[in-house]
């Protein structure tokens, strides 16, 4: 008798201790705190602090911490991305150090100006508020060089003294404490020049921020006095009418920044560190449309993006759009399917996305894009340029990014080797003849000179081309067991058992490689940046060059599908097709632009590029089988765990299985 | 007596009426709709196309070569899992600290599985290439640490309630204590050792999650079971599919339910 | 024999115990270190040291300590509404008439073989449909009137005498008071192994609130894992060991009580 109570009480006690622990858990207490007073900024996953020691740290989402770095005298932090940018006093200079997660010793550039920065704000550009009441950007003179200054103006602000400034996503905000004029601006690459609404006032406000975008209408977060008792204010920045926020802070709280989902604050003391959620605890939602894991970037929307988000808005001024990040399949797959919200619009890049293009299409997920009329217009005009990013004649998602993996030649050492290299036309069995002329050449001078430096990806080009081109997710088919390909993977093996390959090792291209194959944009691979380009080797004229495709597509069960639909089309027009940032992105082959464009191409780099996408293939999502082939299969088969023939076979028996399901 | 009976029957279905109603509106309904979702073309456009989903399940390769590994599988772990608690249940009975060796046999069903299986997938080198026998050997060797602790903490409650009698009865008739296990206590707990086998069979089809951590999405040829087929066709968005699936599952769970009732169903005292 | 049985049993119980024991040393080493071993790099054996970093970590990860909560309110809400739902329904079905016992029997039984991902969609679209999506009782009533609980129950029901019913049916006409009195006591030691594995399926449950509670915050920890285990093992091992022995002190102490009791 005497055990069994002891035991229940001991149950009871037990459960007591785990209810309190629980509550305490789950009740409202400050995120971080300590004995020194904090300086905080927040980027878009990460929240950095900087404690008065200086000691520089970062949490991430799990809220654990890492220190980073220490950085004396630190005055003003700003957090963009994954870099925070902390201006530091040093001996009567101002500072500005760009501290990134693996950065241990920042290096603090001087920022040349006639001022002290009151605030620092970063969204895109680094903006400075300076005590003269102006605001500047600051712009960095090389990689060590000083920051220097430049004046942003507004029209009808030229005569303000500004005394707050807030910056998040597209939009920048200023505040003069002395008239009380309150301003929302649409930010951009050059400026903050355009006013969103026209001013409004509200007096007494000591801090600002970006808000909600509720009913079309921009609102802003601010405070109200050092002692606030007033309570977070929401502000609608159209009408200047301020009410209590839904959310609330602690009293006496400090400062206010914002991540996408979280407001955070400083206590009145400076040690401690309040975080609010912003998606739950907002007001009523307004229609969304959702684009879950994007590449459209709506914080900070490139010159295309911006115009078609304008434009949408025209027509659909009440539809809010918002990111979603998602990384579980069976949230996804069951979200599509149950036509929920929180997926209207998603993203899918083959090689690292739950689902092939072709799948979702054959599932009925995703809609036909020749049957929305503003995007049929566009395509009229330019399908050939979209043929190889169809599936059974239908462009299925806009491509967002559409890069063919490029070659380029160090011709310095070329010269130096005596090889002669075609810029196309060339075979795998010349690729491997080149190797034994570098390995007799390395054997001979006793160097250490690579065949190629490979920074295509997880796979090696080799291999990428190979998948590619033998799977074929159309017809279901495909051919590892090919004996040709077992004699270029025996060969392609020995060549990196004996060194010749530089395989993800250096970001950075390497002057002792003969070759080099990777990812890059139009731009820097035209003008030359890797050198000239040549189209990669292959094992015959069938043979097609892969490219990195990310495309968006449309939820054919999405409940907004008409917003949707008009989002696609907005995104899609001639203008943005042409457009530099788009071009850049995707290197887009249009076929006017191409024919003026090779009519100006001294490195011959352009004919190249624009070869490689004419015959261009992409990979689909064969079910993990390249996943599991860098992780498992590819390593064991360099340390001769497996041999080429395994390998093919066992790739040929995954591939069957999957394009058989 | 008649109306104390109907009084009895009635409060019976007070106590468990709603349950069942609940259970059908949780699970039978959902499982209906799922039936439903087994006749049409797919869950965006749903038209309705009949037996068309069962005909390009039932013959497709994959999905037949899952059914038997399915079962395969299912006879090797559960059939393993039942022996290896049967043992275990017999040595507890003989045991001084049973309440410890019993924490030590539940223990493994409170650990994630996504912990577990990473030390599975260093002893035994796991990936979706593993060989046939490796792959047996670790997924067989996970289920039978992770289950057979539970069926034996199933089964030794039931073998603590034979009674004393009997098993001296057995003893002064010249029984072993195995010959005694095997032919007098074990009869004696039929109720449990389906209840045993029944929950062994939960777990067994609940083995993907294991499998899927240690092997991925598509396992070796051998592997390959029917909940593979069917995770891979809902994350491709193929809910048809799914549902053609699930309903000839359950086809081949209700043969294993006839299978496995007698011996359920035998119990003392009702004809 | 006995000592053979008791050798055998022995050796049993330390397989068993061998991961755990293996999960427990590596949780008792730095991150880094544990990891390394895991991946059997040998360079990792020279800086072997005991540390509680690993539990500090998890301890102080606000996260994981608010997941913990929610696995801990989850299981326990639903199991204090199960087992008396799971007596309810067993007795009834129990006591059914053979042909209708059958089919409602293979009803539940085959439920309980299915794989949640066959109802997956259904039971989303119905969540929206009555407004428990996001709600933690939309995955704790899917917990209550899971049909392992009846099963079982009815099951261990069967083993009593009918003849027992009958005379307890002559002295009253409560059967609450019939299952109390006489079928209870019968079928205890059974009702705590079923409370046992009930335990364990919800406290494992990774798919219900993976679907049905889009708002993290209120996801249990088994939910969590995967991701905590995939996106950085800075307390992965002691996490788990932190997750697994509450709930089997929680068993040791139900045992010792319930051993307790049988003595007196």
């Amino acid at each position: 008798m005497r055990m069994r109570k002891k035991s229940v009480c001991a149950f009871i006690l037990l459960l007591c201790l785990a209810l309190a622990w629980g509550t305490a858990q789950a009740a409202a207490k400050p995120i971080v705190s300590g004995a020194e007073r904090l300086r905080y900024a927040v980027g878009d996953q990460l929240l950095w602090t900087v404690t008065e020691a200086g000691q520089v740290s970062y949490y991430d989402s799990k809220m654990i911490r890492t220190d980073v770095a220490v950085i004396q005298g630190a005055a003003r932090l700003a957090a963009d991305n994954q870099t925070l940018y902390c201006l530091a006093n040093d001996g009567g200079q101002q500072l500005i150090y760009a501290c990134t997660p693996s950065e241990a010793s920042p290096y603090g550039r001087v920022l040349e100006a006639g001022f002290t920065v009151r605030q620092l704000e970063a969204a895109g550009s680094l903006y400075l508020l300076g005590d003269d009441g102006c605001v500047y950007t600051a712009m960095g003179r090389g990689i060590r060089g000083p920051y220097y200054a430049e004046k942003l103006t507004a029209q009808g602000w030229e005569n303000e003294k500004i005394t707050a400034i807030a910056a998040y996503g597209q939009y920048f905000c200023a505040y003069s404490g002395q008239t009380g004029r309150l301003s929302v601006m649409q930010r951009s690459a050059e400026g903050v020049s355009t006013l969103t609404y026209p001013s409004v006032t509200v007096e007494g406000l000591t801090y600002i921020q970006v808000g909600q975008m509720t009913e079309g209408e921009v609102h802003l977060y601010a405070l109200r006095d050092p002692r606030q008792t007033a309570g977070l204010l929401d502000i609608n920045a159209r009408t200047g009418q301020v009410q209590q926020a839904e959310i609330s802070v602690p009293e006496g709280s400090m400062g206010l920044r914002r991540s996408a989902d979280t407001l955070y604050t400083l206590s009145a003391d400076g040690t401690a560190l309040y975080a609010v959620k912003l998606s739950v605890q907002a007001g009523k939602k307004a229609d969304k449309l959702t684009l879950l894991n994007t590449f459209i970037n709506l914080k900070q929307p490139s010159g295309y993006e911006a115009a078609a988000f304008a434009r949408f808005y025209e027509r659909y001024p009440d539809v809010q759009l918002a990111e979603r990040l998602e990384n579980d399949v069976r949230v996804i797959a069951t979200d599509i399917m149950a036509g929920a919200e929180g997926c209207d619009i998603t993203t899918i890049q083959e090689n690292s996305t739950f689902i092939s293009s072709i799948d979702m299409y054959r599932a009925g997920a995703a809609v036909n894009l020749e049957e929305i009329p503003e995007i049929a217009d566009t395509l009229a005009r330019c399908a050939d340029v979209f043929a190889p990013m169809s599936a059974e004649g239908h462009l299925i998602g806009i491509p967002n990014f559409y890069q063919p993996y490029i070659w380029s030649l160090n011709e310095t050492l070329a010269a130096e080797l005596g090889v002669e290299i075609p810029r196309d036309g060339w075979t795998w069995a010349d690729f491997f003849a080149l190797g034994e002329t570098v390995r007799q050449y390395n054997a001979s001078h006793g160097t250490q000179l690579y065949l190629l430096q490979d920074q295509v990806g997880t796979l090696p080009y080799f291999l990428v081309q190979y998948n590619a081109n033998t799977v074929d997710a159309l017809r279901g088919t495909a051919s590892y067991n090919d004996a040709g390909f077992i004699d270029d993977l025996t060969r392609w093996t020995q060549l990196c058992r004996d060194g010749l390959v530089l395989f993800r090792e250096q970001e950075t291209m390497n002057s002792r490689a003969l070759l080099y194959a990777g990812g890059a944009g139009y731009s820097s691979a035209v003008e030359g940046e890797y050198g000239p380009l040549l189209l990669p080797p292959v094992s015959d004229r069938q043979t097609r060059y892969p490219a990195d495709v990310v495309r968006t597509v449309l939820n054919a069960n999405s409940p907004y599908r008409e917003a949707a639909e008009y989002l696609l089309a907005c995104l899609f027009t001639e203008d943005a097709l042409r457009s530099t940032a788009f071009r850049t992105n995707n290197g887009y082959l249009l076929k006017t632009d191409m024919e003026n464009d090779l009519k100006n191409d001294p490195s011959g780099n352009k004919r190249v590029w624009y070869a490689m996408l004419q015959n261009a293939v992409q990979d689909y999502y064969i079910g993990d089988l390249y996943k599991d082939q860098w992780q498992h299969l590819y390593p064991q088969l360099l340390e001769g765990k497996v041999s080429p023939q395994e390998y093919a076979q066992t790739c040929q028996m995954r591939a069957e299985m999957v394009l058989s399901e | 007596m008649k109306s104390s009976k109907r009084l009895i029957d009635l409060k019976l279905c007070l106590m468990g009426l709603p349950a069942a109603l609940a259970f059908f509106a949780l699970y039978i309904v959902p499982f209906g709709i799922t039936g439903w979702y087994s006749l049409l073309s797919n869950s965006f456009s749903r038209q309705f196309v009949g037996l068309q989903n069962y005909t390009r399940v039932l013959n497709n390769p994959n999905f037949r070569l899952a059914v038997k590994n399915t079962l395969i599988i299912l006879l090797m772990t559960v059939g393993g899992a039942s022996l290896l608690a049967g043992l275990l249940a017999y040595l507890l009975l003989r045991a001084r600290r049973r309440i410890l060796a019993l924490s030590i046999l539940v223990l493994p069903l409170f650990i994630p599985s996504v912990s577990i299986t990473t030390l599975w997938q260093a002893a035994f080198h796991t990936s979706a290439f593993s060989s046939t026998g490796s792959a047996y050997c670790a997924l067989v060797s996970l289920y039978l640490w992770k289950y057979s602790g539970a069926g034996a903490a199933l089964l030794y409650a039931g073998l603590r309630g034979v009674e004393r009698d009997i098993l001296d009865a057995a003893a002064l008739d010249g029984a072993g204590e195995v010959r005694t296990y095997l032919r007098i206590s074990l009869p004696c707990v039929q109720a449990n050792i389906g209840l045993m086998l029944l929950v062994l069979l939960m777990y067994a089809f609940q083995l993907y999650k294991e499998s899927y951590l240690l092997f991925g999405a598509y396992p070796c040829r051998n592997m390959y079971m029917i909940q593979h087929y069917i995770s891979n066709h809902f994350n491709k968005l193929n809910f048809q599919n799914v549902a053609a699936s699930a309903v000839s599952l359950t086809v081949l769970s209700l043969l294993l339910y006839m299978l496995a009732y007698p011996l359920a169903g035998r119990e003392r005292g009702r004809a | 024999m006995k000592r053979l049985s008791g050798a055998l049993l022995t050796l049993l119980l330390a397989l068993f115990l061998l991961p755990a024991v293996v999960l427990t040393l590596l949780s008792f080493l730095p991150s880094q270190t544990a990891q390394a071993i895991f991946q059997q790099e040998p360079a990792a054996l020279s800086g072997l040291r005991l540390s509680t970093e690993q539990f500090v970590r998890a301890l102080s990860d606000r996260e994981y300590g608010r997941q913990f909560y929610n696995s801990a309110m989850l299981t326990g809400v639903s199991l204090a509404l199960a087992m008396p739902v799971a007596l309810g329904a067993g007795l009834f079905l129990s006591r059914l008439p053979r042909r209708w016992q059958r089919a409602l029997l293979a009803l539940y039984v085959l439920s309980l073989l299915s794989p949640f991902q066959i109802i997956m969609l259904p039971v989303y679209k119905l969540s929206l449909l009555t407004g428990l999506y996001d709600s933690p009782w939309s995955v704790i009533l899917l917990n209550v009137f899971a049909p392992i609980g009846p099963v079982a129950v009815c099951m261990l029901l069967r083993t009593v005498d009918d003849s027992q019913w009958e005379a307890a049916s002559l002295e009253t006409d409560s059967a609450l008071k019939i299952l109390r009195y006489v079928l209870l006591p019968q079928i205890t030691p059974g009702l705590a192994a079923l409370g046992l594995v009930y335990f364990a399926q919800v406290w494992n449950m990774v798919e219900q609130p993976l679907i049905l509670l889009p708002d993290a915050r209120l996801r249990p920890l088994s939910t969590a894992f995967n991701d905590i285990i995939k996106s950085s093992t800075d307390y992965a091992f002691a996490g788990a060991l932190l997750y697994a022995l509450p709930v089997l002190a929680f068993y040791l102490i139900a045992a010792a009580a319930a051993g307790s009791r049988k003595k007196h």
